[in-house]
């Protein structure tokens, strides 16, 4: 309130009156909302929340039995990490996945497991080397890579149709963020995946160069924090 | 006729399974079954009149990587060259770029377009890269005391083991195994085991000794 007086006077003294200090005001709110890049979907059509059928999202890692290798670049807050990350899904139901420099040092081996409901943690970190062993930075990476994981999705979504990509948009809710994910109708391969929280999107993920039903490019684009991620297919 | 047959089959069958049997012998009496070496001296001299001798090393290498609870190991190649005193490249082509090189108490990294250069004496992690790399190719390494060493030797080579002493490399290696080739001591392969159980080994191919290298070679280039 003292604010909006101190800025009122500021207005009178360049010789604006309340009315169209106000409205100036909400002109100025409303462009620094957007340009924050709300999380409002105008172009979604609803079609209503269900259970999602077995196979209706394809995997991002379709084959259950390869270890998935990836050319990687991370650049956070000016700093700049490179290697190679190898992701697997393990038969106890976990993905398992190895950062490791290009000449071969392991950085991080992370082990995720599906969503837990009874309080049991749901990654083990197995080994991180200790420059790198940053609480914020591993639970961010570590959130970003289980975007990754179909199979650990809420069973059930809300569905939306996008008029502008003719995707079909599944909405699944997991604490107080949002995570809708895009499928392209013609080949059912995730396009887009981004994270939301009460307004503002968090990340977006963006998936390119479809190999052999693989993603061959995945790239993690944060709005609120310096970081961005580049996964490469070897 | 038909009993002949049967023994020309039999003595086929027996021939084959004596050449899979000497195959599969075959690691029993060549990479596995080292043993340690009794006369030190002498190998540290042969090494040693090898590190003298050498001037520059060119090679190609093959890299594997074993990660245990992945189904397929990590394979890379590249190429390697060295100048004496303290000139190296290590350099991957495929299946990334990725470059290292060593020279005038600088290293340089270039991965693909970025460059960056940092003074091996203003870190202790370049420190200990500079004197584990170049080390391992001039021998060095085997005097160096962060290292606790073993010598072993087969028909073909020579292993050294190498321990690490200090607690920060233990964090990133449990052992170095160095293969040395009997024949000119020059190095056939290196593994490189981490805490965990997990491994890399390289493998040096086509060796060049003692040729002209270029001193663009050891350039960020």
């Amino acid at each position: 309130m003292r604010n909006l007086q101190q800025s009122n006077f500021f207005l009178r003294d360049v010789g604006m009156n309340g009315r169209s200090a106000l409205l100036l005001l909400n002109v100025f709110l409303i462009i620094l909302l957007w340009s924050c890049t709300p999380a409002l979907y105008f172009g979604l059509k609803k079609e209503g929340e269900r259970k999602i059928t077995e196979n209706e999202i394809r995997q991002i890692f379709n084959n259950s039995s390869k270890a998935y290798k990836f050319k990687t670049k991370i650049w956070i807050y000016g700093k700049y990490f490179s290697g190679v990350l190898a992701i697997k899904f393990m038969e106890n139901n976990s993905y398992r996945t190895i950062f490791m420099n290009e000449t071969g040092f392991k950085i991080f081996d992370i082990e995720f497991f599906p969503d837990s409901t009874t309080g049991k943690p749901d990654i083990i970190l197995h080994h991180c080397l200790e420059s790198f062993n940053n609480k914020a930075l591993i639970n961010t990476i570590s959130n970003d890579l289980r975007l990754l994981f179909i199979n650990y999705l809420p069973a059930s979504a809300n569905i939306f149709l996008s008029d502008k990509t003719g995707c079909t948009v599944y909405r699944f809710k997991k604490g107080k963020e949002h995570c809708y994910y895009y499928k392209d109708n013609s080949n059912g391969a995730i396009t887009k995946i981004e994270k939301t929280g009460r307004i503002l999107k968090k990340v977006i993920v963006y998936f390119k160069n479809y190999e052999v039903g693989d993603p061959h490019t995945i790239f993690f684009r944060h709005k609120n924090i310096r970081l961005k991620i580049e996964l490469v297919g070897l | 006729m038909k009993v002949d047959k049967t023994i020309a089959m039999k003595t086929l069958v027996q021939y084959f399974l004596t050449i899979i049997m000497i195959y599969l012998a075959l690691p029993m009496n060549g990479q596995d079954s080292f043993t340690p070496v009794t006369d030190v001296e002498s190998l540290k001299n042969k090494l040693s009149e090898y590190n003298s001798r050498i001037s520059t090393i060119e090679s190609d290498f093959e890299q594997e990587q074993y990660l245990s609870v992945m189904t397929e190991k990590i394979f890379t190649k590249g190429y390697f060259c060295f100048k004496k005193e303290n000139n190296l490249r290590w350099e991957y082509l495929e299946p990334y770029t990725y470059l290292i090189v060593i020279s005038n108490e600088k290293i340089y990294i270039k991965d693909e377009e970025k460059v960056s250069k940092y003074d091996i004496e203003s870190n202790i992690m370049f420190k200990e890269i500079n004197k584990m790399m170049v080390g391992m190719v001039n021998g060095d390494i085997l005097n160096n005391k962060e290292f606790q060493l073993s010598y072993f030797e087969n028909n073909i080579n020579y292993r050294v083991n190498l321990v690490p002493a200090n607690k920060e490399m233990k964090e990133y290696i449990s052992t170095i195994e160095i293969y040395l080739n009997k024949k000119d001591m020059s190095v056939d392969e290196i593994r490189i085991s981490d805490p965990g159980g997990d491994y890399t080994n390289i493998f040096f191919k086509n060796k060049r000794l003692n040729q002209p290298v270029s001193d663009e070679k050891f350039t960020a280039k």
